[in-house]
């Protein structure tokens, strides 16, 4: 039961991006298109998931005030790790994203999972955890890029969506980035507050 | 001062520690795909501009220069006329876009006319500079997924910018026309084009355009020393030979 | 070198790829302490402090250390520890040496490490060529000089329109990040205006 609850927590109650407002960086500028949307958040879910096992299972012996150093080399070894992995085995990926690999160690969710839950967590809470909070993650980001693929470059998946329509430029360059986010921030505040009512 | 310093020291050291292996080991695993991609990668480029129709057969692969301190590869081709070899050059080009570097292969004949351009490296904004690999394609997101297999068309193994530069003089400056774009050019326009030693610009992405133009001009002139050079190496050995 | 090549990547990094506006890096900051503008200026200063600090420090490693040993790949970690432990060790410096400045800088320095600005800033620094070109050196710290003055601008303008907007009467569900993105998609489109620009 909790385990379900969790994952609920990481896509809707307290998604990291809709609700908590972090990790904004690279929903920003890799939701240009959908695929992008989703490689960005297999990358970003595995090394939210890996890190969270790690951190929890070590929690033991880390002592509290050097916990952010080692917190951070973890992190970015998986970020390694998938930066390997997917030069090799998916190099038009691994370009398409460009910077914003590396910049998975600077996201605020994965260092603030696994300060906030991993480290007071068990293993398998801070797994679902993961997960949960990964799934909140590709959920922001893919309703960010089918919004924005579709108006700013009229496609869909890279083919194009209504043949003929001239796309919104605008939109799939940054202040179309921050105008998506507004809104759908905008229509996430309109469902709770009438929820509440 | 063991809990304070020696402690905290010895954990930390054995997380890097650890970590390093375990990064080193899966760097030795994946090198050797990665490599394989690239090399596979730059030998599809070089295809793509010396196609195996215009009858070119690499010769010297990948020579390295010096050229005013920098090195410089390129690669030669030949193919018989007659008597005659005639010679063709592919390099590698690169230079700063919008937001990043972009890398391209570039195939000129002897009188530096363009073969073919492929570019292999970019990180322009989608939707903008991004369509320097744009194929012409009638494709769309509901014929591809909903619709019947004929109606998918084939696609070319190059992107309609990259078509537009075969045939153009590298001797003159390349000029940019911005009267629409190659993909949905009239013949006259294509003509136009040809005519003036231009490319169609792509719309809100000049500087992207200028910059492939640009390296461009600076891999030529590389290139024409490079060829000085050899010429001279040659020559050099020549007249060691004739004169005892 | 021309000084020419300087000034078109401090123009270029401040206005044209403006780090937050245009290339959509350390966001997190942007929103986060730009309520006033006391605070917006002490963010943004010690941003420009480090960006320099770190792309100067970055580049030496990537080029002395991590080329010559064939460990490249370890870029991302060798970075990000170079700069957290650069915050700590400029937060003690400043302690130490001016508890004046230390005030004004200190609460935002442990923030900087998760700023993805920076570690953004030395990666494309390694990207765009540097270590390779002429005079790297220069070029990579200026080009953080540059990234750090572009996002102090950033910070600045969003901290002054912030604080007007406290008076604005905002829609009840627009109000707190909701109408933060709107101003900050609107000062991404005047800085888009930039873009295309010549130097």
């Amino acid at each position: 039961m909790k385990i379900f609850e969790l994952i609920k927590n990481g896509i809707w109650h307290r998604n990291p991006v809709l609700i908590i407002g972090i990790g904004l960086c690279p929903t920003l500028a890799v939701t240009t298109s959908v695929s992008n949307a989703l490689w960005m958040t297999v990358a970003a879910m595995f090394v939210l998931v890996g890190s969270n096992i790690l951190v929890s299972s070590i929690k033991r012996i880390v002592p509290p005030h050097i916990r952010i150093p080692i917190f951070i080399t973890i992190i970015a070894s998986f970020v390694i790790i998938v930066e390997l992995l997917l030069k090799a085995y998916q190099p038009e990926v691994d370009k398409a994203l460009g910077i914003f690999i590396p910049l998975i160690v600077v996201n605020c969710i994965i260092l603030g999972r696994a300060e906030e839950f991993a480290y007071k967590n068990s293993i398998l809470d801070s797994l679902f955890d993961g997960i949960g909070m990964g799934l909140g993650l590709g959920f922001a980001l893919t309703l960010l890029a089918f919004v924005r693929e579709i108006l700013g470059a009229n496609k869909l998946f890279g083919y194009t969506f209504i043949p003929g329509m001239e796309p919104s430029l605008m939109m799939i360059m940054a202040p179309g980035a921050f105008f998506t986010l507004a809104f759908i921030l905008w229509a996430m505040n309109a469902i709770k507050s009438k929820q509440k009512k | 001062m063991f809990k304070t310093l020696i402690k905290p020291t010895l954990i930390l050291g054995t997380i890097g520690l650890i970590s390093s292996l375990t990064l080193s080991y899966i760097n030795k695993l994946t090198k050797p795909e990665i490599e394989k991609r690239l090399q596979k990668k730059k030998d599809e480029a070089y295809a793509a501009v010396l196609p195996q129709q215009l009858g070119y057969i690499i010769v010297e692969k990948d020579k390295r220069v010096l050229i005013d301190g920098q090195e410089f590869v390129y690669t030669r081709a030949e193919k018989k006329d007659g008597e005659r070899n005639i010679n063709a050059y592919a390099f590698e080009i690169a230079k700063r876009g919008y937001s990043g570097l972009i890398r391209s292969i570039v195939a000129v004949d002897e009188n530096m006319k363009i073969l073919g351009l492929s570019i292999i490296q970019q990180t322009e904004t989608p939707g903008l500079g991004a369509r320097v690999k744009e194929m012409i394609s009638k494709e769309t997101f509901f014929s591809h997924f909903f619709g019947n297999a004929a109606e998918t068309a084939e696609q070319n193994a190059q992107s309609w910018f990259e078509q537009q530069f075969i045939g153009l003089d590298c001797t003159k400056q390349i000029g940019i026309l911005k009267k629409g774009e190659f993909s949905t050019a009239s013949e006259e326009y294509k003509k136009e084009l040809l005519e003036k030693n231009s490319v169609s610009a792509i719309t809100g992405a000049t500087i992207t355009t200028k910059a492939v133009i640009d390296s461009i001009a600076e891999g030529i002139e590389k290139l024409k020393k490079a060829i000085d050079q050899e010429k001279h190496s040659q020559n050099a050995i020549h007249k060691e030979g004739k004169t005892p | 070198m021309e000084l020419k090549a300087l000034f078109t990547i401090i123009i270029s990094t401040v206005f044209i790829n403006n780090y937050v506006l245009s290339q959509l890096l350390g966001l997190c900051p942007f929103c986060g302490v730009s309520k006033k503008i006391s605070s917006a200026i002490g963010m943004g200063f010690a941003v420009i402090f480090v960006m320099t600090m770190a792309s100067f420090i970055t580049y030496l490693v990537y080029k002395y250390l991590l080329i010559p040993y064939e460990i490249v790949y370890l870029r991302t970690l060798t970075f990000i520890l170079i700069i957290a432990s650069l915050v700590q060790l400029v937060e003690m410096i400043i302690e130490k040496f001016s508890p004046p400045l230390y005030q004004a800088l200190g609460i935002f320095l442990p923030l900087i490490t998760t700023n993805c600005a920076i570690l953004g800033v030395t990666v494309l620094n390694i990207e765009s060529g540097f270590v390779t070109a002429e005079f790297g050196l220069v070029k990579t710290v200026v080009q953080g000089l540059g990234a750090g003055i572009g996002f102090l601008l950033a910070l600045l303008l969003m901290a002054g329109i912030r604080e007007r907007l406290e008076l604005a009467d905002v829609p009840e569900n627009l109000k707190g990040l909701p109408i933060t993105f709107v101003v900050a998609g609107l000062l991404a489109l005047a800085f888009l205006g930039f873009a295309g620009m010549k130097i």
